[in-house]
């Protein structure tokens, strides 16, 4: 972890400095150009003006994971691809976040008892913030599980001392 | 440089610091020295823009570096071998060519798409024309110096033999 990160004392001033970076964090989500299936679709119409995510500071996916925040998994994932997945997870900047979108990522969806090739959530892979379900979701489903990882975001502590340990999951990446 | 930085006192606090120097012997002749001290400020203004965001980053970004987060980006896969290999010369060239006729393209799509509508269509006839001449131009300046052929330097190597 960082030089300062969770090691002041867990109070007023301490806390404003933290939901200020909190609020320049969520105001500035950068997603990654990324997309598996048909959830992708989707993706890209909230994306595109008619949804217009970049209201909401998220709308500009970058095309390396250097430079995202959020990985927005749209699709069906299989055996092959969670490694893929898993991988370009480990090698986004932190702090990082994870939207699981659709009913497959979310759990296997319509491959849930047959699909023998297809891993039931992309949690068993990666640690997930949001899931949002639905086959596809709608535009308006996505952009409130953006809302609801904003909220999220605005939450963390930053410099306090933690007092959750929702992001512990990342110690076991490698 | 402005007269008040060589007649009057110096407005910054770093001027005034300055002039206190300069009268107190500590600093050289006063003109000179002080007409210079907005070049001082500027470059710890500089020198402070840069290494305040590279400070605020070590203090707010969390740092853990790992393997798989280190390794190279090549969209998940491993990468094949190192990055720094030598790209052939003639890649240069093929490109320029290339952007040649994607600017044409680029323009002649919207010129035909609407040419319909000019009021004067002898005058947008020569004028795409005229652009098209002015790219052909350049293509035929390609051409002579021989760039549009991929194996230019071996015919070259070849004449020279023989």
């Amino acid at each position: 972890m960082g030089v300062m990160n969770n090691s002041l004392p867990d109070i007023g001033p301490v806390r404003a400095v933290d939901s200020a970076i909190g609020w320049g964090r969520k105001s500035s989500i950068w997603p990654m150009t990324f997309g598996i299936a048909c959830c992708a679709i989707e993706m890209m119409a909230v994306y595109a003006a008619t949804f217009d995510l970049d209201r909401f500071g998220a709308g500009v996916p970058r095309a390396t994971p250097r430079q995202s925040d959020l990985i927005i998994v749209p699709g069906t994932v299989n055996a092959k691809m969670a490694v893929r997945v898993r991988r370009l997870y480990d090698q986004m900047a932190e702090p990082r976040y994870v939207i699981a979108m659709g009913a497959c990522v979310c759990g296997g969806g319509p491959y849930v008892k047959w699909g023998y090739n297809t891993v039931k959530g992309v949690h068993k892979v990666i640690p997930v913030d949001i899931f949002v379900p639905g086959c596809p979701p709608r535009p308006e489903a996505l952009m409130d599980g953006i809302l609801k990882l904003r909220e999220k975001v605005s939450r963390e502590e930053v410099f306090a001392r933690r007092v959750r340990t929702a992001r512990e999951l990342d110690a076991r990446s490698i | 440089m402005h007269r008040s930085h060589t007649r009057g006192p110096p407005c910054t606090a770093l001027g005034r610091v300055l002039t206190v120097a300069v009268e107190s012997g500590l600093a050289p002749e006063r003109d000179v020295f002080l007409s210079y001290h907005a070049v001082l400020v500027f470059l710890i203004t500089g020198v402070a823009m840069v290494c305040t965001p590279l400070v605020l980053g070590v203090l707010f970004r969390p740092r853990n570096p790992y393997p798989a987060k280190n390794m190279p980006y090549e969209c998940a896969e491993d990468p094949i071998g190192p990055a720094q290999i030598r790209f052939d010369m003639r890649f240069y060239t093929a490109a320029l060519i290339f952007i040649v006729f994607d600017v044409e393209i680029a323009f002649m799509f919207p010129w035909a798409t609407v040419f319909q509508s000019f009021p004067d269509r002898g005058l947008a006839l020569f004028e795409g024309l005229a652009f098209i001449l002015i790219l052909f131009l350049g293509l035929v300046y390609v051409w002579a110096k021989g760039d549009v052929d991929w194996n230019k330097g071996f015919q070259h190597k070849r004449r020279v033999q023989g």
